[in-house]
C-alpha cells in the first residue's frame, strides 16, 4: 500500500469540507479524526521507510526502491514544480539537526538528497520511532490547494558496529498539502508532504 | 473565584508532574508532549478554548473557568516571579475570558505581528536582521504572510548627525549638476538622505526590498520567531518558543505589557 499515493476519499467528498467565511476549512470531529489518522499512518510509514533506508541490513537496490516509493508521498515526487500560476517552486526540503558537544547544528537539504545521503549513513543500524502525540493545524487555503502543518516527535537511534551510539529526540513539523483532484468523475483529496522543519528537544 | 483560579493556576504551573503516565518502554513522555504547545496554531486553539490538549474540539467554549485554565497554561511560568506579576497575569486572563466581551485570536486579525530574527549576509558580512510580517488578505477566504517592515543597521539611512549644509546648491542646475557624483562617493554616500526633501524619512521596507532585489542582502536562516499580539484591550503580549526539561514548554507568552492609555 505504501507504494501508492495516499488519497483521502471522504464518503461525501467535498461536501464534508465546509468552507468558512474565515481562512480555514472546518472539519467535524469525525473528519478531523479521519484526517489525523491518515496523516499518522503516512508519517509512520515514512519513518519506517527512513529506518529501512538507513539500515545496513538492506541492499542498495531495496533502499532505492523504498526511496522511490517514499518520494511519491511528497509534492511532485520531491522535485521542483510549477504552481497553478506557472511560478517555479523549490522541491520540499528536510531540515536536519545534530547535537555536538551540547550544541545544535542545523542543515537543510532537498528531500531527495536527504534520502540519498541516508542510504549511505555510517550507522550499522538505524531506528526511528515516532511519538503517539501528533498535532494537526487548521487547513488554510493557499491558491488552488489547502495546507496544514503536522507536528510529531521523533526518536533517532543510530548504532555503530563497535557499539557506539548516537541518539536524539526532535520535534518535527511537516507541511501537509491537500489538493482536490477529480478521479473518475469524483472529487478526491490528495494528501502529500512538503517541507519538514526540525527542533531539537529535551523531553 | 479568584482563589479557585489561583489554585488552578498553581496546579497548571506545577509542570503537570502528577499527570505523567509514560508507558513502560516508551521513549516519549506522551503526557508532556500533549501538554506542550506544539504550534502557534495550537497556542491560538488553546487561547480560544477551541481544542483540548488531545487536539479534540472543546464543546463548551463559553466555560469561563476552563478557558482561564487554558489561558493560564500558556504563560511562561518563569515570568511569574512574584505575587504582583501573578496578579497582573490573572487580570489579563480575566480580561480575555470576560463573558461580556471575550477576546478571541484569529489568523485574519490585523493586530498581530510575527518578527523573524534572521542571520543574513550584507556586503559579505554576517549580520542579524529582523523581518516583521503580518497576515494579508489575498481574496475572500485566502490569506498569506506579508513582510511589512525590517529592522537592522543597514535599513536606517538617516545619518546620526543632521547637517543642513549638505545640499545641492540652487544654482547647480546651470552647472549641469556637475557635482552629482559626490553624493555617492566615499563616506559622503552616508548622507544621501540629506539630498531629499525636508521631512523625508525612507521607509525600511523599501530599503529592504531594494537591497534584496539588487542581491546586496542575503537571508541565510531564521534564528527565532517572536509573535506580538495586540488584540486584548489594554495589553500587548509576545509569544516565543521555549525548549526545556519541564512541562511548561512550546509556544508560550513570554512578555505581557499593560497599556495604560488604552483608548475607550
Amino acid at each position: 500500500m505504501k507504494k501508492i499515493v495516499y488519497i483521502l476519499i471522504f464518503a461525501l467528498s467535498a461536501t464534508l469540507f465546509t468552507p468558512l467565511k474565515a481562512q480555514t476549512l472546518t472539519l467535524s470531529d469525525k473528519e478531523q479524526a479521519e484526517f489525523k489518522e491518515r496523516i499518522n499512518t503516512m508519517l509512520e510509514t515514512f519513518l519506517n521507510d527512513l529506518s529501512s533506508i538507513g539500515s545496513k541490513d538492506n541492499s542498495i537496490e531495496f533502499k532505492k526502491a523504498v526511496i522511490k516509493s517514499t518520494l511519491r508521498n511528497f509534492i511532485n515526487n520531491g522535485d521542483p514544480y510549477r504552481d497553478s500560476s506557472g511560478y517555479l517552486k523549490k522541491e520540499p526540503h528536510m531540515q536536519t539537526s545534530v547535537l555536538r558537544n551540547g550544541k545544535e547544528y542545523k542543515n537543510k537539504l532537498p528531500i531527495k538528497t536527504y534520502l540519498n545521503n541516508l542510504m549511505y549513513i555510517r550507522y550499522e543500524k538505524v531506528t526511528i520511532t515516532m511519538s503517539e502525540t501528533l498535532y494537526l493545524s487548521n487547513l488554510y487555503k493557499v491558491g488552488d490547494h489547502y495546507e496544514a502543518n503536522a507536528t510529531y516527535f521523533q526518536y533517532f537511534r543510530g548504532e555503530h558496529g563497535d557499539g557506539r551510539l548516537y541518539q536524539d529526540k526532535t520535534k518535527k513539523t511537516i507541511r501537509i498539502i491537500v489538493q482536490i483532484e477529480e478521479v473518475y468523475g469524483k472529487k478526491v483529496f490528495v494528501v502529500r508532504f512538503g517541507d519538514i522543519d526540525v527542533v531539537q528537544t529535551v523531553a | 473565584m479568584k482563589r479557585t483560579f489561583l489554585i488552578l493556576f498553581a496546579y497548571l504551573l506545577s509542570g503537570y508532574a502528577a499527570l505523567s503516565q509514560t508507558p513502560v518502554g516508551s521513549v516519549f513522555d506522551e503526557t508532556r508532549l500533549k501538554m506542550r504547545v506544539k504550534q502557534l496554531d495550537e497556542f491560538v486553539a488553546r487561547f480560544n478554548c477551541e481544542k483540548d490538549v488531545e487536539g479534540k474540539s472543546i464543546k463548551d467554549k463559553e466555560d469561563t473557568a476552563m478557558r482561564k485554565r487554558y489561558v493560564a497554561g500558556l504563560f511562561d511560568r518563569n515570568l511569574l516571579v512574584n505575587d504582583s506579576i501573578k496578579r497582573k497575569f490573572i487580570a489579563f486572563a480575566e480580561k480575555v475570558v470576560n463573558p461580556k466581551a471575550p477576546v478571541y485570536l484569529r489568523f485574519a486579525d490585523s493586530d498581530w505581528t510575527a518578527e523573524a530574527i534572521c542571520r543574513a549576509t550584507f556586503n559579505g558580512k554576517q549580520v542579524q536582521i529582523s523581518m516583521f510580517l503580518k497576515t494579508d488578505r489575498v481574496r475572500d477566504d485566502e490569506y498569506k504572510w506579508a513582510i511589512v517592515s525590517a529592522d537592522g543597521e543597514m535599513f536606517n539611512l538617516t545619518p546620526k548627525q543632521q547637517n543642513p549644509n549638505i545640499r545641492i546648491s540652487p544654482v547647480d542646475n546651470e552647472l549641469g549638476f556637475m557635482n552629482m557624483s559626490d553624493i555617492s562617493s566615499g563616506e559622503n554616500r552616508r548622507n544621501v538622505v540629506h539630498y531629499s526633501p525636508q521631512g523625508y524619512s525612507p521607509d525600511r521596507l523599501t530599503v529592504f526590498n531594494t537591497l534584496v532585489y539588487n542581491g546586496l542582502l542575503k537571508i541565510n536562516h531564521v534564528q527565532k520567531i517572536v509573535y506580538r499580539f495586540e488584540q486584548v484591550p489594554g495589553y500587548v503580549f509576545t509569544v516565543e518558543h521555549f525548549e526545556r526539561a519541564t512541562g511548561n514548554v512550546g509556544w508560550l507568552i513570554s512578555k505581557l505589557i499593560e497599556i495604560k492609555n488604552e483608548k475607550p
